[in-house]
């Protein structure tokens, strides 16, 4: 039986990855839900820009940053903080790459959330904030747990930009996607095989919720 | 009473426009706001319960301001304690019946209320614990009601909300309206493009021609004018 460390180590970054871009990811769809800016579109075009960007661009300038050599990463070494090649490096990386799949669906949740849900309970004696969390926020859980979903999913295969921060550490930052490649190296077929059939589990388990929750919701 | 004096620009299809109304709406008496498509019916409602701010004008109701654009007040949508039914479903999805009804109302109110007797008022006994989307168009609406009795409403706006009904159903709530304003000197004003709802429910009617209305008139100078209009 191959280590399982791998697979645990996908797991905690895919979670937590998922609980902390949900935390932030809510208000900020919902600032953009609402925004009207002309720079809207803009802001919405970066937030994507992980979609499209080659996953090691990503890791490459997030190395950049983070390095001592750069004046954030020497202000982080001063206070004594690291970030490469850290479990914290791999789940700052795997934000950056997993936001706008986070956001996106939780956004297009918002806006189809018709304005007479909050005019009407505006009517009924209640605030802004009182119609987000009792009516809104309800109304599309869906998205919200899309999101998650999604950005889950997402966290439990990357490679490149985990590769490029995290390098490979047994142990820190080899997660699943890496031990695979890794024991390809080595010919070390059954461990790979172990391993991705997990994933592959994983993401059928994955794409089964999903269109099951889109179902329910139809 | 309801006082109503605004001037609101609105956005029409042949541009930029503007609302002027100036009207009384006595209390414990049902009121039509009538007039075509994009008169702008809807925005005189949003404008009273303040979903919308007027550009200039003022809002009473019972001799409280809720709306004065000299002297910049403008009451809290929430604090104009108004009943609004919307054209569209007035009613939360996720919400039971129930949960529907206590919504507005704070934990003391809820403890207070008596929902068996509220729920027996619009004829909607056994249905606490069914969810809208079980619910017909007429039912969805009497369950609106009785939430705006439930809160107290002393003012109710209904905003087409007979649009989608079958006439048996309509002629219920007509009734069933009747008899709240009766009960409760409730002051009623209902926006319609339909005037066989102005005749059978109404008392007076303010009538929107070119985004304007000054004053209300009776129901029977509302026959002979449109009467008039179609000789």
């Amino acid at each position: 039986m191959p280590n399982l460390t791998p697979i645990y180590l996908s797991l905690k970054l895919a979670i937590a990855t998922s609980i902390i871009l949900g935390l932030i990811g809510i208000p900020i769809a919902f600032f953009l839900s609402q925004w009207k800016s002309k720079l809207k579109v803009f802001v919405e075009s970066f937030i994507s820009l992980p979609i499209i960007l080659p996953p090691t661009v990503i890791g490459f300038y997030l190395l950049v940053l983070f390095s001592p050599e750069s004046f954030f990463g020497n202000f982080l070494a001063m206070i004594g903080l690291q970030i490469p090649f850290t479990f914290s490096g791999i789940l700052i990386a795997s934000m950056v790459y997993s936001f706008p799949f986070m956001i996106q669906p939780i956004q297009k949740g918002f806006e189809n959330i018709p304005i007479h849900y909050w005019n009407i309970s505006y009517t009924l004696g209640k605030s802004k904030m009182e119609t987000l969390i009792k009516v809104i926020i309800p109304n599309m859980k869906h998205a919200i747990i899309t999101g998650a979903i999604l950005t889950f999913a997402h966290t439990m295969g990357e490679f490149g930009v985990i590769l490029m921060i995290g390098g490979n550490i047994p142990g820190e930052t080899k997660v699943a996607s890496l031990a695979i490649y890794s024991d390809l190296e080595a010919l070390n077929y059954k461990a790979a095989h172990v391993y991705s059939f997990i994933l592959l589990a994983i993401s059928i388990a994955i794409i089964f919720t999903v269109n099951a929750l889109n179902r329910s919701k139809n | 009473m309801l006082k109503v004096e605004i001037y609101k620009e609105i956005k029409s299809a042949s541009g930029g426009d503007a609302i002027t109304v100036d009207a009384e709406f006595s209390k414990g008496k049902i009121t039509a706001i009538y007039g075509n498509s994009g008169e702008g019916k809807t925005t005189i409602f949003n404008s009273i319960t303040g979903l919308v701010t007027p550009e200039k004008g003022c809002i009473t109701f019972n001799d409280k301001t809720w709306f004065n654009s000299v002297d910049k007040t403008d009451v809290l949508i929430r604090h104009r304690n108004i009943g609004y039914l919307f054209q569209e479903d007035s009613l939360f999805p996720h919400f039971t019946v129930k949960q529907n009804i206590l919504y507005p109302l704070s934990k003391a109110e809820q403890k207070k209320l008596d929902l068996k007797e509220v729920l027996e008022q619009v004829e909607m006994n056994g249905f606490e614990d069914s969810y809208p989307q079980n619910l017909s168009g007429g039912q969805k609406q009497r369950i609106a009601i009785a939430r705006a009795l439930a809160k107290k409403s002393e003012l109710l706006l209904l905003d087409e909300p007979f649009s989608a009904l079958d006439l048996e159903i309509k002629q219920k709530l007509y009734k069933l309206i009747r008899a709240f304003k009766e009960q409760f000197n409730l002051t009623i004003l209902l926006v319609t493009h339909d005037i066989t709802d102005i005749f059978a429910l109404c008392d007076e009617v303010l009538w929107l021609r070119n985004h304007a209305a000054n004053g209300t008139i009776t129901k029977k100078t509302f026959e002979s004018q449109i009467k008039q209009l179609s000789a």
